[in-house]
């Protein structure tokens, strides 16, 4: 069974569609939710986290649905986007105050393993109003798995966090992933999520774009070409030839570099040492230009 | 339906933290108010030997409470005070977006809204409790007529506070609507219609006070009591109903 269903899930605000007829299925492992600012993110999240109703369809977790069943959230954490805290805790009084809320036996002992997790200790006793927007985020994601919950639904964890942070919270959120939690990770910050998430799911103007595996997605998209970089002690002479064994869409040069535009990556990779070796040229280096999530993002969004 | 106790905690710090201080000390003086014009009243009659005279009667004492009870502390402070603390505990978590560390906790929806509903109303009653009780044993000697007036002040606030907190699930503005209630509908509108007046919280705490003290009215005291109550667990009804329905929907972006 899936951890996270979400069917055909439509949210309205009057005339305004914020998402729009959305199916998939989530099981363990890292899933970053992908799409431009106002694509239907944070929506999409709140629905799953049961803080908004779907206008039609119907999101479940463990088959049940949450707004229904409040104990749910024992095997769930919710980061939200939101930066407002209760300013006039300290983080502890924060995370223990959650800690109870779950109903944990040794709140105190949670709080703490929490902080230690986020790198937050030396801030337990500093009033939250007194954070850096980065600690608030740690403090977020702290209170969101002390009571080390099944599925971590994140929105814009990284947010606001310095390049440490931020490393620090991958490093949690991808070893979390491999523990086998099921989490949902939200950013339009690519580059962050192809460093935690194997799968994503892409949104825009509301609407599911894609859903899977990132790289796998990229490969089925046959009508974008690839783009190749390859360093040659001879370009011109090998552009020609792949030219003319049409492996190539086209190509441009620059210096020794030539970019190829590869309609099908397989064959291409396949033929290219036959055809240096008949060009005589000697290859030194050998790049994909796109087989990135941003590529796969960029393509999707056009 | 539990209630954690860290749910009342936080619900006390929310109203009484120092971060409240400026609310804490309008509410101390608002409360405190009534006890000065008591003194100085009392203070002003040393000077004037016709009013002295009328001070040394437990009477005339008793009959200045009651129409201080009847004219300003039933009828505008002490909803005031139970409107400041009832109609904002809720709609600032809300506000603040705070409220969602404690949707995605596994509560019942019904029990943040009992939390709520039982601290501020708590609250209400030891601000115009304690004032009450001080400025009473000032002027009287009378516990019984005392008692029988904190008894209204008890369950009136009971019913306001309900009112108040249900109000703060349906608008963003509650403090205005309470004001409104209190002092156009109750204060204005009900004293020029009979049909509204009954429509009215303070409708059933007069005749309550007046069944106590053994005054002729209208409503028995066990409608009064009834009345008085089930507003109390009707509006609290109302509060958890509309707040279980209510959706997270921030201004954020996506």
């Amino acid at each position: 069974m899936s951890v996270i269903e979400v069917e055909r899930v439509t949210k309205r605000y009057g005339e305004v569609v914020a998402v729009s007829d959305v199916s998939f299925e989530l099981g363990p492992g890292v899933t970053g939710l992908l799409g431009p600012n106002g694509a239907g993110k944070t929506t999409l999240l709140k629905m799953m986290a049961g803080l908004l109703g779907p206008t039609s369809g119907r999101v479940s977790l463990f088959g049940q649905s949450l707004r229904r069943v409040p104990q749910l959230y024992r095997r769930m954490g919710y980061c939200p986007e939101s930066e407002r805290l209760y300013e006039y805790m300290t983080g502890g009084e924060f995370l223990v105050f959650s800690a109870q809320l779950q109903l944990l036996s040794d709140p105190e002992n949670e709080a703490r393993k929490a902080l230690e997790l986020v790198n937050l200790v030396p801030e337990r006793d500093k009033k939250i109003r007194a954070y850096s927007r980065g600690m608030r985020q740690r403090l977020k994601v702290a209170q969101s798995l002390l009571h080390d919950p099944e599925v971590l639904l994140l929105d814009e964890p990284l947010k606001g966090a310095d390049p440490t942070q931020r490393r620090i919270l991958i490093d949690l959120i991808r070893a979390l992933g491999q523990r086998g939690k099921t989490i949902v990770v939200s950013s339009h910050v690519l580059y962050e999520v192809e460093r935690m998430a194997s799968q994503i799911i892409l949104i825009h103007r509301g609407r599911l774009l894609a859903f899977g595996d990132f790289r796998a997605i990229r490969e089925s998209m046959d009508d974008r070409p690839h783009r190749v970089s390859l360093r040659v002690s001879d370009p011109k002479r090998l552009a020609a030839l792949l030219t003319e064994k049409a492996l190539v869409r086209g190509v441009s040069l620059s210096g020794d570099e030539i970019v190829a535009d590869v309609s099908e990556p397989d064959v291409f990779y396949g033929q290219l040492p036959s055809v240096a070796l008949e060009a005589g040229v000697r290859l030194t280096q050998l790049v994909s230009l796109d087989e990135d999530l941003e590529s796969v993002f960029r393509y999707l969004v056009q | 339906m539990m209630i954690p106790t860290a749910l009342l905690r936080l619900a006390l710090r929310q109203l009484f933290g120092w971060h409240r201080l400026g609310l804490l000390l309008f509410l101390c003086a608002l409360s405190a108010l009534p006890v000065v014009v008591v003194a100085v009243t009392l203070a002003s009659a040393q000077f004037d030997p016709d009013l002295r005279q009328e001070f040394m009667s437990e009477e005339f004492r008793a009959t200045f409470l009651k129409v201080l009870f009847d004219f300003f502390l039933s009828p505008l402070l002490y909803p005031a005070i139970a409107l400041l603390l009832t109609a904002t505990i809720l709609r600032e978590e809300i506000q603040n977006e705070t409220i969602i560390y404690l949707w995605t906790k596994p509560l019942a929806r019904g029990a943040i809204v009992i939390s709520k509903y039982v601290v501020a109303v708590l609250g209400a009653l030891v601000f115009c409790g304690l004032s009450f009780l001080i400025m009473g044993s000032i002027l009287i000697n009378d516990i019984n007529f005392i008692g029988k007036l904190l008894l209204t002040v008890v369950l009136a606030l009971l019913a306001y506070g309900a009112f108040f907190l249900a109000l703060s699930t349906f608008f963003d503005r509650a403090l205005l609507w309470g004001f409104a209630y209190v002092l156009g509908w109750e204060e204005s509108f009900s004293r020029i219609s009979s049909a509204a007046s009954q429509l009215s919280i303070r409708h059933y705490a007069e005749n309550l006070e007046a069944t106590l003290l053994g005054l002729s009215t209208d409503v028995s005291l066990g409608a009064s009591v009834a009345v008085l109550l089930g507003l109390a667990i009707v509006f609290v009804g109302v509060a958890s109903w509309r707040f279980s329905r209510m959706e997270f929907a921030s201004s954020q972006g996506e």
